[in-house]
Formats: structure tokens, sequence, C-alpha cells
């Protein structure tokens, strides 16, 4: 899968951002996620669980430091799909969250796909690793 | 180029599925003639071709019936390169949509090719009333809260 590199409001920077869906929204509807080597976790603002009803226990957040900013976080199992692979991803959802975007890290999305972000051209290119059972088809 | 898949399952105007191939593209592009808007351009067999158009023969549907995101999403199924104008890099957003979700701090936004489909505090209330039209859902941060990463 090709995605030209986005700039997402407010940003005024094109970055290797992919459109994805977490399972229970509405079919076509999109958020962005940053391929982001440098971070760990897939992370998502606390409020897409809320409207999915995707029960956040408040006994279980953990304060973790992310972009220099502090966040309480909760963690919980959620189907993510971009094109037509979908998976089952342990998410962080993070109290607070102020970015228009989210984030893929390293122990998710970097260990589903090989990616190739190629700045010079503008494209970030995932292909799921060859027999990852936990990566499914799913119709549009 | 490596190919991720070798087809990509499209719906057809009477809601049956058409599998894409770049076979059925190559023979869709045979039959097409002239140009509908330079919206998304692929490489297909060396040459620049729309996709649109060509998926909407391949679906038997109207011109302007299969948005941007499903062109974008067969390409990438069927490993075809998208062909970007070096302009388009850097080419500004239209002013006008930046202007306009500016004014939308706190908000969540559904954004549908530059356009705003629609805006609500509450992003529940935001996904039910866009329903199934493709669009991109952003939350627009407060001024003060906005910071590069």
């Amino acid at each position: 899968m090709k995605y030209p590199f986005e700039r997402v409001y407010p940003d005024n920077v094109y970055r290797p951002m992919i459109p994805f869906r977490v399972e229970g929204m509405p079919v076509g509807q999109t958020f962005w996620g940053l391929v982001d080597s440098g971070a760990m976790a897939t992370t998502l603002d606390a409020r897409i669980a809320d409207a999915l009803r995707i029960p956040l226990i408040d006994s279980a957040a953990v304060s973790v430091a992310i972009g220099g900013s502090h966040f309480e976080t909760y963690l919980a199992d959620v189907g993510i799909i971009v094109g037509q692979h979908r998976w089952v991803s342990e998410v962080r959802f993070a109290r607070g969250w102020s970015h228009s975007y989210y984030v893929f890290g390293l122990q998710d999305l970097f260990s589903l796909f090989r990616i190739h972000v190629d700045a010079s051209s503008g494209m970030t290119d995932l292909a799921p690793h060859r027999h990852e059972a936990r990566i499914t088809r799913v119709r549009r | 180029m490596s190919k991720s898949t070798d087809w990509y399952d499209l719906t057809d105007g009477k809601g049956q599925r058409q599998r894409v191939t770049i076979e059925t593209l190559k023979s869709a592009a045979k039959s097409m003639t002239g140009s509908s808007g330079l919206t998304l351009q692929v490489i297909l067999d060396g040459n620049r071709v729309e996709i649109l158009p060509l998926l909407e023969n391949i679906a038997s549907t109207g011109a302007g019936s299969i948005p941007v995101r499903t062109g974008l999403d067969v390409a990438s199924a069927l490993g075809l390169e998208i062909f970007k104008e070096p302009a388009v890099r850097t080419s500004p957003r239209p002013q006008s949509l930046r202007s306009k979700l500016a004014r939308l701090p706190g908000q969540w936004v559904a954004i549908r090719e530059d356009e705003i489909v629609a805006s609500s505090k509450d992003l529940s209330e935001l996904m039910a009333r866009v329903g199934s039209v493709e669009a991109s859902i952003l939350f627009i941060p407060e001024r003060s809260a906005e910071r590069r990463r």
C-alpha cells in the first residue's frame, strides 16, 4: 500500500501519514495516523474510545510522556483497519490528546508491515509481512 | 515495484462486486478517451492514466462517483505508482479551508476533498451525522495547544 505524504491541519509540513479506521466507526470515515518509528505504541485520543463505546478502566490509567506532554493513558484491544487490512491492536488511549492526528509506533504497525518511508518522493509504502496471521483482509 | 496484492473489490452501480486487477484497468484504459479532470493519476504500463474514470468505467457508474480515497486504495492494493506533480508537495492547501478550520478550535471536523462536511464538539454525533460519506475526521486543536511534534 502506497500513501503520499499528507499535511494534516494545523501542520504546514508533509509527513508520512496513513488513513485508518477504528473498528466500529462508520465505513468511509478515517483518521490520520503518523507513521512514527520514534514511538512505541499506537496512541489514539481517548474520546475516540468514548465515541465508539470502548470501555476504558480508570484504575488502569498509566501516565506517560508523549511529545513533551504528559497524558493519562488506558490500554484497550481494538480493531484497526488500513486499506483492506485489519488487525487487533493494543492501543494506548490518551486523555487530553490535542493533536489532529494519531501515532503508529514500533510495537504495532512496524511489527506487522514492512515500511518504507521515502521523503524524497514523499511516499510511504506498507507491505504486510508474509504469513502474518494477525492481519486479515476486509472488504470496504 | 512489488505488488501488495493482485486485486481490489469495487462495488458497482448495481451493488455488485467487481474485481479490479491490472488487466481490467488496462482493458478499461483501452476503451477510454479524453480526460475528466486530472484528479488522480497512476502509472499503468509506463503511462500516466487517470484512475477514477477507469474505475467508473469498470463499475458502470457515473462521472465523479468514485472518490479519490477509493482510487488511492485501489492503487495501493495493486501496487500502482501514484503520479505526483512536484508542485503538489509544496502547493498550499486552499487558504479558505485553513481559514475555516482555524475558526473551529476544539471541534471535530469531517473533511472531504478540501471541503468541511460537518463539525461538532461531540465526536459520536459527528460520526452519526457524516454516516457513510467518505471523509477524514480531524480534531481541531485549541490554538494554545498547537505544537509541533
